[in-house]
């Protein structure tokens, strides 16, 4: 199977196929490695290649994978090409989605209002915060798909932009 | 002795601090009744209490901020005492009046003391009359700009103009120059209006690069106030703390002890009892100012429990039972260093933006001298209507260097899958040659700081590990694929690990 992985603000091809209780793992078109390993609790797995395996703590949902790393948070999509996810379309072409659920406290910008890269769009509410939405490139708002006290999911569409 | 004791305590909370109070109730032999809301169902308070009842909405407007529905969840369950823990009702006056009116046993000061400090303007002038050094300015909220003026070229630029009915950093404005008056009091006012409902707003001293320094006291009902020392705040985002450590070290033995006896002044001034802390903001030059009073349980409780050993939690619910402290002043003595870290669900890379969502893993971490206390489990979904901390790591050394230490390796066991958390901006800050000198004010961390001290580290096997888990996940849902060994080896441990 291939998978489309982000990773870093890049992206991966990966070709997984098993072998044995292991798998074999291509990355980018390289030689082939033989990796093996268990899963030790919901979200921690021990994983490796040749021997050194490292626990990895790391949850796959859908086209989404979480992980924990250096303390930190890393994520991205982990997709299935043949499926027809558009990843183009996950990077966001003129898309603004949301970052975090919550509810959208207020609308800033109307259908044909042009705007500037770092303008913000909308506010949304969580957690008791009030958290501003930025657009990351310029253009002309298409459409907006969300409106005052609305309540969103993670990665919900917000608007569309038409880039320039 | 005016005892009045009590058996069964109404919990009126959620989260970690719901959990504590439920464990302080059952060490003291009491039982606990937690409340929760619709999104709490599941919740560990509501595990560990003896029993529960749901009380509303997840918003906590229609929850736990619900005085007719606390009370009759008291009444339901036979309470004959009410716990607030704090945020939500602990700050009430109305409310600790109406528990108090139903014949419930209040654990908390009493109303009229929290009323007093309720009003930063009428707690100035309260503490002022006590000889508590209060930051030089208003005692009244301010008429107009006019008025401003005059007193802001008395006290000298720069000064910050705060809401009266305050907190949180709301209606607050900082001016350096007396032709921005005006416009930062319209602000301040209309800001204030809109978080408070009152636009009162007072005008005081700006101290620059101060450090937050508050002292904890204890008062019981028969005139006993003692203080157990004090608690750096001084690492905040947001106007909000995210890291405490006790003791300060930028805090002369000799201020520390005048800084505890003013706070045990204070408190006798308004008549206090139960636990409070007094907050101070401590200038360059050793100086200190009252701030204001938290009429509750603090957050960072935890902190002066490791290095007192005095249980807090247990203190106030004897002191609310009438009985006198079991301690005083002079028995009381601070050992070593301890530091709390706030686990908050944010992005500190994004400068602390809510991160909510579903605990897919959580571990948390043991080993000596660290205690976490948390709401949560693995499974545990954080939600949008609720604040964002979802534990406090708590950790002792006998000094700070080893506190420090034991606090980073605690970070790095702790397993959090599924929310980003504030453990990378802890990480950093014990990487900072500034703070592990302890050199820091409460302007130390900018957007700028953590833009360079935090950078995301994720090793290319994880791109792998990804593709891993979705090819296994890809493989289960496929009814067609034929059960070999290895597959059936593969599911065995697939729900083995469930």
């Amino acid at each position: 199977m291939r998978y489309k992985v982000e990773h870093g603000g890049q992206t991966r091809v990966i070709d997984v196929v098993r072998r044995g209780a292991g798998w074999g793992v291509r990355i980018d078109g390289g030689p082939e490695v033989a990796w093996s390993g268990a899963r030790l609790g919901p979200a921690e797995w021990r994983l490796g290649s040749e021997n050194v395996a490292a626990v990895h703590r790391i949850a796959v949902e859908g086209d989404q994978w979480v992980a924990q790393a250096g303390g930190g948070f890393a994520g991205g999509t982990v997709a299935d090409p043949r499926a027809g996810v558009a990843l183009a379309a996950a990077a966001g072409q003129g898309a603004v989605k949301a970052a975090m659920p919550g509810m959208v406290a207020r609308v800033l910008v109307a259908p044909g209002d042009r705007v500037l890269a770092g303008q913000v769009l909308l506010v949304v509410e969580a957690m008791k915060m009030e958290n501003e939405f930025k657009s990351k490139v310029g253009g002309v708002v298409r459409e907006l798909h969300v409106a005052a006290g609305q309540t969103v999911t993670a990665n919900a569409l917000l608007v569309t932009l038409d880039l320039g | 002795m005016n005892l009045r004791p009590f058996r069964r305590v109404l919990v009126a909370n959620r989260g970690e601090i719901a959990v504590r109070i439920v464990r302080g109730c059952h060490e003291a032999g009491l039982e606990a009744v937690a409340v929760y809301s619709e999104a709490d169902g599941a919740a560990l308070h509501v595990r560990l209490a003896d029993c529960a009842v749901e009380i509303g909405p997840a918003a906590s407007r229609d929850s736990y901020l619900r005085i007719d529905k606390l009370l009759a969840a008291a009444a339901a369950t036979g309470c004959d005492a009410v716990h607030p823990g704090y945020g939500f009702l602990s700050e009430n006056a109305a409310f600790a009046q109406a528990v108090i009116d139903a014949g419930l046993v209040w654990i908390g000061p009493p109303p009229g003391a929290i009323a007093a400090m309720g009003s930063k303007t009428e707690a100035r002038r309260a503490m002022a009359a006590a000889g508590v050094p209060v930051v030089p300015g208003t005692m009244a909220p301010l008429t107009d700009a006019a008025e401003a003026a005059v007193v802001a070229r008395q006290i000298g630029f720069p000064v910050m103009l705060k809401a009266a009915a305050g907190g949180g950093g709301k209606g607050m404005r900082r001016v350096d120059r007396e032709e921005d008056l005006a416009n930062a009091l319209a602000g301040a006012q209309s800001e204030a209006r809109k978080s408070f409902g009152d636009d009162s707003v007072y005008v005081e001293k700006l101290i620059v690069g101060p450090r937050h320094v508050e002292i904890q006291i204890l008062a019981d009902a028969h005139g006993n106030v003692v203080h157990l020392f004090e608690r750096d705040c001084s690492i905040q985002r947001r106007h909000q703390k995210v890291l405490e450590e006790t003791p300060c070290g930028a805090l002369p033995p000799e201020t520390r002890a005048r800084m505890g006896e003013v706070a045990r002044q204070g408190a006798l001034a308004v008549g206090y009892v139960n636990a409070g802390t007094f907050e101070f903001l401590l200038a360059a030059d050793g100086s200190f100012y009252f701030l204001e009073m938290n009429t509750r349980l603090q957050v960072e409780h935890p902190i002066t429990e490791m290095i007192t050993g005095v249980d807090l939690v247990r203190a106030q619910l004897d002191v609310a039972a009438g009985k006198p402290l079991p301690f005083t002043q002079a028995d009381l003595v601070a050992r070593g260093h301890a530091i709390e870290c706030r686990i908050y669900a944010e992005d500190p890379a994004e400068n602390f933006r809510p991160s909510p969502g579903p605990l897919r893993g959580y571990r948390e971490p043991g080993g000596p001298f660290v205690r976490v206390d948390s709401g949560v489990v693995e499974g545990t979904e954080v939600s949008v209507h609720y604040d964002p901390m979802i534990a406090k790591l708590v950790v002792w050394g006998r000094d700070r260097a080893e506190a420090i230490s034991r606090c980073r390796r605690a970070l790095t066991e702790y397993e959090i899958v599924g929310v980003r958390t504030s453990i990378p901006f802890f990480l950093a800050l014990f990487e900072d040659e500034r703070f592990l000198r302890g050199e820091y004010d409460t302007g130390f961390l900018t957007p700028e700081w953590l833009a360079e001290a935090i950078a995301p580290l994720a090793p290319e096997t994880l791109a792998v590990a990804a593709a891993i888990l979705r090819f296994e996940a890809d493989l289960a849902r496929r009814p067609s694929a034929p059960l070999s060994a290895s597959a059936w080896k593969r599911r065995a441990w697939r729900e083995g690990a469930r």
